[in-house]
């Protein structure tokens, strides 16, 4: 859950039309839009965290679905949808830093992804330059 | 979170420890219509301090979110429709 503006934004991790959770948003008044509906295929199910960098992005993170082993990273505008992924961070403005948790919350895989920009917005490509487990 | 004079909040039941260090209980979840299970922190947005309850023991079970300003107000209870369920903390 995160808070831009005058509005509110967040997951559930079920429900939904696809059943694998949903981007809503909350107006200052409590109204409730739903923003984007996870399938649990290649954009991903049961988001976790969702983080706002200030300017108009959501990053998100899902536990299962993906297209990849590794953890593909994305952002795009607030309201326009939001891809998943497998439990990714953005971390601060150097290399986003992507990591597993395990069910106590511990890191247990972790990978850091150096930014590429585009026209419209910064994709991650990922950059392998550490892989390690705490456990 | 801190909020607003530097006060700090907290949600298991919601708590606020103010620059002196006094915790004053400012709701407990009774888990009628207000949820339980409150989790994460809390966002500063609007004027007031917005969070979520991962369940809800009445209809429809899944989840609150809830402002606390001049009191706490349940604004939406998920579960419903496809508005999703077990709404994440921040």
């Amino acid at each position: 859950m995160t808070a831009a503006g005058s509005f509110v934004y967040g997951t559930t991790q079920t429900g939904g039309t696809g059943h694998n959770g949903v981007v809503y948003q909350f107006d200052s008044t409590g109204a409730e839009t739903i923003l984007y509906n996870l399938t649990g295929g290649a954009d991903g199910g049961e988001p976790t965290i969702l983080s706002s960098d200030g300017v108009g992005n959501l990053y998100g993170t899902t536990v299962l679905g993906g297209t990849s082993t590794s953890c593909p990273v994305f952002t795009t505008a607030i309201g326009c949808g939001v891809v998943f992924s497998e439990h990714c961070e953005p971390d601060g403005n150097g290399p986003v830093h992507i990591y597993r948790r395990d069910r106590w919350g511990l890191p247990i895989r972790e990978w850091y992804w150096t930014p590429q920009e585009t026209s419209t917005a910064p994709l991650f490509m990922e950059a392998p330059v550490m892989e390690r487990s705490s456990k | 979170m801190r909020g607003p004079g530097g006060v700090l909040y907290g949600a298991t039941e919601l708590y606020q420890i103010d620059t002196t260090n006094t915790e004053t209980v400012l709701h407990n979840f009774a888990g009628v219509t207000d949820g339980i299970g409150p989790e994460g922190a809390l966002l500063l947005s609007g004027g007031g301090l917005v969070g979520v309850t991962n369940f809800a023991p009445s209809s429809p079970f899944q989840g609150t979110a809830y402002k606390l300003d001049m009191g706490i107000h349940t604004f939406h209870a998920f579960g419903s429709g496809n508005d999703g369920k077990f709404p994440m903390p921040a």
